[in-house]
């Protein structure tokens, strides 16, 4: 029989016992909660007390010479809800009613995502289940003024689940202008994708990443103190500085605008370029499009017509095969060329001048432009040298422009050449080139024939490091091997915008402008078509001390055909106006000749 | 046999006996010494408290700022943008006929201008005409009229 003693013994090997093993139990829970799932507790509560935030740093932007913005990013939000938190049909009522008041969208529609609690979701297995709706988008890329104004309502009336997503909306402020050479982007799921111009060129450059930092929060959500901190800092995208002078580029759109006002071309380019540097001043194409106007945006406006397209120059080629000649001393100004009255058969083709002319010299030729006198010019200078001198010149080569794509013209290899094509190149039929090719050929005859690389990009700047990259002008290749060439041929283009040349109306009183009339057939299905022409015009002024080069051209024109009649006065209203703004003044002394 | 019983009895006179030697002061002085001792260590959390406190709300505070910064400086990049759109030549056009401002284009030699030569002495490159300013409508033949 037990005593009483026994029993307290007992009972105390008992407690003893059960303590035993509560501890055992205890510890082996503590074993596995701290050591068997340490790293899966620990990332449970790390996500309870972690927050994570992301942020997209900016797109580098796009300036002209001066610094004017031409492609920019405006802050702007998009609003999402969670329709699961914002409340009753009554707050959803109020919600949807600001929304719709403010966004300028519809009440039902807002009212309807923010009642739709749940949604049916397909599972793997293919079952349809039906889950918590969680989030709804209600307007993207609301302005920043909007946004703020949203945002204080909200706090007033206290609703919930109501998110604002920070973010930067690509913005084209000077719209039109410019616009086909600066491209555009386009978003796909929160990616920005460049799709053409300066944008795509560069968009490497341009592009920016994303910030995402990682810390430990308060009840409130802001970052501890002494809480633990992992942040990636986001890098903004390198702004672009062009070569181009918005005020310039201004003057040459307005211009460009009315001449496709008043004789409807299907397409029309002008390019103005510093013969000095290669620098491309401005440059417009039409037809073109609105960047932020997406609805009206024509694809086949897109296209950089200027860079991707050749055509042939017709008469605006004759000042390079007789620069050529010169050069090589094969001609002189003054000598006499039998232009057998507009009509000359070679190689058994008829090949005509626009009016009958008789005898001329190397001058009248090219001020006349006529086609007989340069085929002469050109079979005494013979292929191999003609072929050399559009090779020097940069045709069949690109410009050096970045932008894509480019077109290099079509200038077939010498061994390619058939019977009527010396005759025929030279006066530029057979020969593509693009609009750039002729304004760098151009800029070379204006510069002493220096023959420079086209630049469109200055540099381009690093922000947030100071660091600067420039695109340096690089050394030019000399053309000519006389010096004496240039001022032959300068003499000689003045002569087309004087009296008695296929420009007049070109002439500025007190300036001297050198250049030239092209007015070429279309070569379309194998002939060339006798009712769509080319009327372009590319000159340089003042003539002896070239600061601009400029050519305008318009594509099948209505009303006219001709380059001085179609492309010369918008020329010359661009050079009139370009020529103030750059306060290059006339020369008094002729302006006494002229009176 | 009761060890607990036998164990605890010694020790507990032990302890009242050597309680009631002590005086009153002694006594004071070890209750004193606890008390400066606890409100030391009272005073020590509190300040740490209020410490606390106050970097929280500071903290707060400065996050509260950032965020108006970060504001502000998003309102600027908006308003600067909306600067480059009206500055476009279309829009100025556009306010220029809407204003009926009769604008005309600049005559060549309307802006000049003058370098001024105070000690009369021409400048690298200069001629005075008549040893005074030369103003001159004809400005190549003016000499210290630079264009």
């Amino acid at each position: 029989m037990l005593t009483s003693n026994d029993s307290i013994r007992v009972r105390i090997r008992l407690v003893a016992i059960f303590f035993v093993f509560a501890f055992c139990a205890l510890f082996y829970r503590l074993y596995i909660v701290q050591i068997g799932r340490h790293a899966e507790l620990y990332r449970k509560a790390k996500n309870q007390y972690t927050a994570k935030k992301t942020e997209a740093g900016k797109r580098g932007e796009i300036f002209d010479c001066n610094g004017n913005l031409l492609v920019g990013n405006v802050p702007c939000d998009d609003i999402s809800i969670d329709p699961w938190i914002v409340g009753d049909a009554t707050t959803c009522r109020k919600i949807a009613a600001m929304f719709s008041k403010y966004l300028k969208i519809d009440f039902d529609v807002v009212y309807g995502k923010l009642m739709r609690k749940t949604r049916k979701v397909k599972t793997k297995e293919g079952k349809r289940i039906v889950r918590r709706n969680r989030y709804a988008v209600i307007a993207r890329e609301v302005p920043l003024k909007i946004s703020s104004k949203l945002k204080r309502i909200i706090k007033v009336n206290e609703f919930l689940g109501i998110f604002f997503r920070e973010k930067y909306s690509r913005y084209y402020p000077k719209k039109n202008l410019l616009s086909n050479v600066l491209g555009f982007t386009n978003e796909d799921h929160g990616e920005i994708i460049a799709v053409l111009g300066v944008e795509k060129f560069f968009n490497k450059q341009m592009s920016s990443s994303k910030s995402v930092m990682r810390f430990e929060r308060a009840r409130d959500g802001r970052p501890l103190i002494y809480g633990a901190k992992e942040s990636i800092k986001a890098r903004n995208g390198l702004n672009v500085y062009l070569t181009i002078s918005e005020p310039l580029q201004s003057i040459l759109e307005e211009e460009l605008d009315k001449m496709v006002a008043e004789w409807k071309p299907t397409a029309a380019y002008a390019i103005m370029a510093d013969p000095k540097t290669g620098n491309i001043l401005a440059m417009a194409q039409r037809p073109s499009f609105n960047p932020n106007d997406r609805r009206s945006m024509d694809p086949k406006a897109w296209r950089n017509r200027i860079c991707a397209d050749y055509f042939e120059p017709g008469s605006t080629m004759k000042p390079v095969a007789v620069a050529g000649a010169l050069d090589y001393g094969i001609v002189t100004p003054g000598m006499k060329f039998n232009c057998e009255k507009g009509r000359w058969k070679y190689g058994g083709k008829i090949l005509k001048d626009a009016h009958p002319m008789d005898v001329l010299t190397v001058s009248q030729i090219l001020q006349k432009s006529s086609n007989i006198g340069i085929a002469k010019i050109a079979l005494m200078m013979g292929e191999k040298r003609l072929y050399r001198v559009f090779r020097k010149f940069g045709f069949g080569s690109y410009t050096g422009i970045p932008l894509k794509p480019e077109t290099r013209g079509a200038l077939r290899p010498i061994n390619r050449w058939d019977t009527l094509s010396i005759t025929r190149f030279p006066i530029g039929q057979g020969v593509g080139t693009s609009p750039l090719q002729m304004v760098r050929a151009y800029c070379a005859l204006a510069d002493h024939g220096r023959l420079r690389k086209l630049r469109l990009v200055d540099k381009i700047e690093d922000t947030q490091t100071g660091l600067v990259i420039r695109n340096p002008i690089k050394k030019p290749l000399q053309v000519f091997h006389d010096p004496t060439t240039w001022g032959k041929v300068i003499d000689m283009m003045c002569m087309v915008t004087e009296a008695g040349g296929t420009a007049r109306r070109v002439a500025i009183e007190g300036y001297e402008i050198a250049g030239k009339t092209g007015t070429s057939q279309k070569f379309i299905n194998g002939a060339y078509s006798h009712s769509k022409y080319i009327a372009s015009f590319i000159g340089f002024m003042p003539a002896h001390d070239p600061q601009i080069v400029l050519l305008v051209a318009a594509d099948e024109p209505h009303g006219s055909i001709y380059g001085g009649r179609v492309a010369g006065p918008t020329f010359r209203n661009i050079a009139l106006r370009a020529l103030r703004y750059l306060n290059i003044k006339p020369d008094p002394e002729l302006m006494k000749k002229r009176k | 046999m009761n060890i607990q019983t036998r164990n605890i009895r010694p020790s507990r006179r032990k302890n009242r006996r050597d309680a009631e030697g002590l005086s009153i002061g002694t006594k004071l002085f070890v209750v004193l010494n606890v008390a400066i001792a606890l409100s030391a260590v009272f005073l020590i959390a509190n300040y740490r408290i209020s410490l606390n406190q106050n970097i929280s709300g500071i903290e707060a505070q400065s996050v509260r700022y950032q965020q108006k910064i970060h504001d502000l400086n998003r309102e600027v990049e908006a308003l600067q943008v909306r600067r480059e759109k009206l500055c476009a030549w279309s829009h100025i056009r556009g306010r220029i006929a809407q204003l009926g401002l009769d604008l005309r284009m600049p005559d060549p030699f309307q802006v000049q201008r003058l370098v001024v030569n105070f000690d009369d002495r021409p400048a690298a490159g200069e001629t005075i005409l008549d040893g005074k300013l030369a103003m001159s409508q004809d400005w190549s033949a003016a000499g210290n009229v630079n264009q």
